[in-house]
């Protein structure tokens, strides 16, 4: 072994041993594999410096449906999410424990089995046991029309062993199982949703659940209304078994424009938002006293993208004459104003769960250099021979492209023109490239179809990096590959990727496509957007960060607390006032009492068990009508009684 | 007897050209394709159970069969039977609607009649130009210039929403106050543009009236400036704006869009905006039957209340 060899594998072990401890990575254990993962305490707060009140966060639309089997959009997700947990969870980039406790593949990795933690509770009292995971799944696997079905397609059946273990049996291994599949499941409840579905079946496709006595899950937070195109109203469940969210209830409202979402910020209506800000409003934002922004990164890639099948794209060495075209820096700087990160030629984004399968030294594959493309252009015989400007085609006929961005994002249309603007500065004549702005649900058909030259897409990829089959391989039929990239060793490749368990090797097959990715390009990865959430720091505090994620997430919800000067609970009890205050509490009781509102069941229980605790539901129930109702009321009887005497004036006839 | 026959037959033209044309404009289930979850066969599955894989004529066919029996389908988006969707909505809609067009129609047959009168004077070259002006401006814009001195500056009302969170609806008093106080600035600003908007039919149309040869005579016979407003302009000059009105209803939908998108109002505007950029055929459908039926009956009676108000008019 030469010297240059014993260094090479020096180096490789010094990049591979440190990734392995630091991922969620997956340990060998004798016989099968063991998994590995995080647990949630480094993030939990301790205590919560304040309990109480109301948080309200906006989202930009509302819900389809509240049944999580089809929930389709974004919006059905995120709603649910307060409500439901999961076996595993992927937490600012890595795998964290909720209710599984452990998770081990057989030595063929055919059979997995999990252990859930014991004395969870469904919101209705039951317990949550390995039988309500064990029909989660089955139903998953067996049903095409679930949402997820395409995560559980390689299960066979799982069986619940006994009260905590579960067993999933699959028809062939799938690596990308738990981050793909479980990290995305929730539990939902066996003894609701089994007697739907049987007296259903498929049709319970079609059902939407009654909120909320179906609506029962295990989450921090159980669902009380839901008023459709308004809001949806939460409390907080106080026995939750991770940690007690400190705040008592949560509100989400749907403000559609999403310049009134931001108003409601600024006025404090509305702690947070969750939903598209563009960069332009951000120094007005952080100019308002007490308003924040939380920024991170999405891994969605937004690329242009190429029919491979067309020609001249199907020729490499164009499609590489066009990735020296972009100045992606460009682009993110002064089209995203700073807000993104120029993509990487191997299209694996560097941020979140992916980040450990990025392969750094694909990154400056390609950089900005007109002359570059000039030269690979001259050599496929794309001249200018008319001396028009305009490069012809190599048998001389004129030449052009269209490139489709989608009209509802400005940045994406922007982006197009910008390319075509260097297209056409190629030195010793253009390329004409004509930008088509249309609606996307027009053009999305067309791409889907290849009937397009080129279009920019932005692609969410996968929690585990066994995405890139869907994305890159030339299954027939397939569908994600919309580039219709097609390369042997890709394909090989791609199908290793879903059927190799070891990191190690994950890894280094993963770099390699990104290798092959960043030589072929299929696409021109042009940035990963970086998202604004604006939110209260004045009033809240404890909100979660993740450098991959929104603002509103299971650990925000978790830890966001009131801070302690606008507490309407006012901590450091002592015992005489332990007893002012129960009967302060006594008498809420009797005020407040609202035939079936949770509030009151809480209530309840402070007084039996006896503890020092706050009258905190006295003052959440107060009236959600808090301030300037009196004046509005005003002015809207005097505007009435204005208008009905001078429409009955009007109608007065002699 | 004719005209409720032409009134089915359009009613089931429109009902026809929705269908087809909204099934050129795209597919459904479009964005569920570049979804990193859905595999080939979760889509064919979905298609199926939604009856998309058959061909466009026996979907045609399944959903005239629904229609009699008063089915109006099913939502694709929202996962439910189309009539619950919109029944949820369609109150909000209609107590905004409702109100704010009789009011902002009163109002503007008042203005209009007044302005007409006073042709050239002062006061109505101010009102037009500050009409013109209103009226040019995007009614979008003008929505969102309302909430922000109402809601943010003088935070008289609320900036969203039908009803404060939690609010349980019900004959009580705070419910109505709260509701009240919500409905308040979308219902101001719907009666604003509207009465702006029909102001200037009704101007022309009475000063059309005034050019006639009875109000010379009645002029010429002395009687009283009032009553040849009240009498002899305003009620000929009704003919013409209870025909537009009749037309105005339909375009009215545009402005329930607006406000129910600047205020985050639920209704049935915002539904068939909705429905249209999701590609939700069912839904669209049906809110275009509900409307189309509406407005089919709100010109039928319009046509009855004509013969009442011209009796030259005569429907068999």
């Amino acid at each position: 072994m030469s010297l240059r060899n014993i260094i090479a594998f020096l180096v490789v072990a010094l990049v591979v041993l440190p990734s392995l401890g630091y991922l969620a990575g997956v340990a060998h254990a004798q016989g099968g594999l063991k998994i590995t993962a995080e647990s949630y305490d480094r993030w939990l707060l301790k205590e919560c410096p304040c309990e109480g009140g109301k948080l309200v966060i906006a989202l930009p639309s509302e819900p389809n449906t509240f049944n999580w089997f089809v929930a389709g959009s974004t919006w059905s997700i995120l709603v649910l999410n307060p409500l439901y947990d999961r076996l595993v969870r992927i937490v600012n980039g890595t795998l964290t424990w909720e209710v599984a406790t452990s998770m081990e593949y057989s030595s063929d990795y055919k059979v997995l089995t999990i252990k859930i933690r014991d004395g969870i509770k469904w919101h209705d009292g039951k317990e949550l046991t390995a039988e309500d995971v064990a029909f989660t799944i089955n139903v998953l696997a067996k049903y095409g029309w679930t949402y997820y079905h395409g995560y559980f397609a390689s299960v066979d059946r799982a069986e619940a062993v006994d009260k905590y273990t579960v067993k999933v049996y699959f028809k062939s291994p799938d690596a990308g199982f738990i981050y793909n599949g479980l990290a995305s499941m929730n539990i939902l409840p066996k003894h609701i949703w089994e007697p739907l579905l049987k007296e259903k079946g498929d049709g319970l496709a079609k059902y939407a659940p009654k909120i909320p006595d179906e609506l029962v899950g295990s989450g921090p937070f159980k669902i009380v209304e839901y008023r459709p195109g308004q809001y949806v109203k939460y409390v907080a469940n106080k026995d939750y078994w991770l940690k007690k969210p400190c705040v008592n209830e949560l509100v989400i409202v749907f403000i559609r424009e999403s310049n009134v979402a931001l108003l409601a910020v600024q006025k404090g209506e509305v702690h947070a938002y969750y939903g598209w800000v563009t960069a332009e409003v951000v120094p007005q934002l952080l100019s308002t006293p007490g308003v924040s922004i939380h920024v991170y990164t999405s891994p969605t890639f937004y690329h242009w993208g190429f029919n491979n099948l067309k020609w001249p794209f199907n020729i490499t060495e164009f499609r590489r004459a066009m990735a020296f075209a972009v100045n992606k820096e460009a682009i993110v700087n002064e089209i995203l104003m700073g807000y993104g990160i120029p993509g990487s030629p191997g299209v694996v984004p560097p941020v979140g769960i992916n980040a450990q399968w990025y392969n750094p030294n694909v990154q400056n594959a390609y950089y900005f250099d007109l002359n570059k493309t000039a030269e690979i252009l001259d050599k496929l015989g794309f001249k200018d021979v008319d001396g028009d400007g305009w490069r012809e085609a190599p048998d001389g006929s004129d030449f052009s492209f269209e490139i489709y961005p989608p009209a509802y994002d400005i940045i994406r249309v922007r982006a197009a023109q910008k390319i075509a603007e260097w297209l056409s500065q190629i030195p010793g004549g253009g390329i004409k490239a004509v930008v088509r702005v249309l609606d996307w649900k027009t053009v999305w058909p067309l791409i889907r179809d290849g009937k397009v030259d080129t279009y920019l897409l932005g692609s969410g990829p996968g929690n585990d990096i066994s995405w890139l089959y869907r994305r890159f391989h030339s299954w027939p039929g397939g569908t994600g590959n919309w580039a219709r990239f097609s390369d042997p060793e890709v394909d090989k490749l791609t199908e290793m990727l879903k059927t190799t368990f070891e990191p190690e090797k994950r890894k280094e097959i993963a770099w390699r496509i990104q290798e092959i990715l960043a030589e072929k390009v299929p696409i021109v990865v042009l940035y990963y957007r970086k998202m604004i959430n604006p939110y209260r720091s004045d009033t809240f505090d404890g909100w979660f960060k993740p450098a991959d994620g929104g603002i509103y997430n299971r650990l925000t919800l978790l830890n966001v607390y009131m801070k302690p000067e606008v507490c309407p609970v006012k901590p450091k009890p002592t015992t005489v006032i332990v007893e002012k205050k129960a009967t302060v509490v006594q008498t809420v009781v009797q005020t407040v009492v609202k035939p079936g509102t949770t509030v009151v069941q809480t209530v309840v229980k402070t007084l039996t068990t006896a503890t020092p605790v706050q009258p905190a539901p006295a003052t959440t129930p107060t009236t959600p009508v808090e301030k300037g109702p009196n004046y509005a009321l005003i002015a809207a009887i005097i505007v009435i009684i204005v208008v009905v005497a001078a429409a009955a004036l009007l109608m007065r006839r002699k | 007897m004719y005209r409720i026959v032409t009134s089915i037959i359009t009613f089931f033209a429109v009902v026809t050209l929705v269908f087809f044309l909204s099934r050129l404009t795209g597919d459904p289930l479009a964005e569920l394709a570049n979804d990193p979850r859905i595999t080939p066969e979760v889509l064919e599955s979905i298609k199926r159970l939604f009856g998309l894989d058959k061909p466009v004529y026996v979907q045609y066919i399944d959903y005239l069969k629904n229609l009699f029996r008063g089915e109006l389908g099913f939502s694709l988006h929202y996962m439910r039977p189309v009539m619950d969707v919109i029944l949820e909505r369609l109150p909000y809609t209609l107590a905004l609607l409702v109100p704010s067009i009789t009011i902002s129609n009163l109002l503007a047959y008042r203005i209009g009649t007044e302005l007409a009168w006073r042709r050239g004077s002062r006061l109505e070259v101010t009102t037009l130009t500050l009409s013109i002006f209103l009226r040019s401006v995007p009614y979008f814009w003008l929505a969102i210039v309302f909430l922000y001195i109402f809601s943010v500056k003088l935070e008289w009302t609320p900036l969203y929403g039908a009803m404060s969170p939690g609010m349980s609806p019900g004959l009580n008093w705070e419910f109505i106050r709260d509701y009240l106080w919500h409905y308040v600035l979308p219902f101001f600003v719907l009666v604003f543009r509207e009465t702006i908007a029909f102001l200037f039919y009704v101007r022309s149309a009475m000063i059309d009236v005034l050019g006639e040869d009875y109000i010379v005579t009645a002029r010429a016979k002395g009687l009283p400036d009032k009553v040849i407003k009240r009498s002899y302009v305003a009620r000929n000059g009704i003919l013409p704006i209870v025909t537009i009105l009749g037309m105005r209803y339909a375009f009215l939908i545009d402005g329930a869009v607006l406000t129910e998108t600047v205020f985050s109002y639920p209704g049935t505007g915002r539904l068939v905006f909705e429905s249209i950029y999701n590609r939700d055929f069912w839904l669209l459908q049906g809110v275009v039957v509900i409307l189309a039926a509406s407005v089919i009956i709100v010109n039928f009676i319009i046509d009855l209340i004509y013969a009442v108000l011209d009796p030259r008019v005569k429907y068999g």
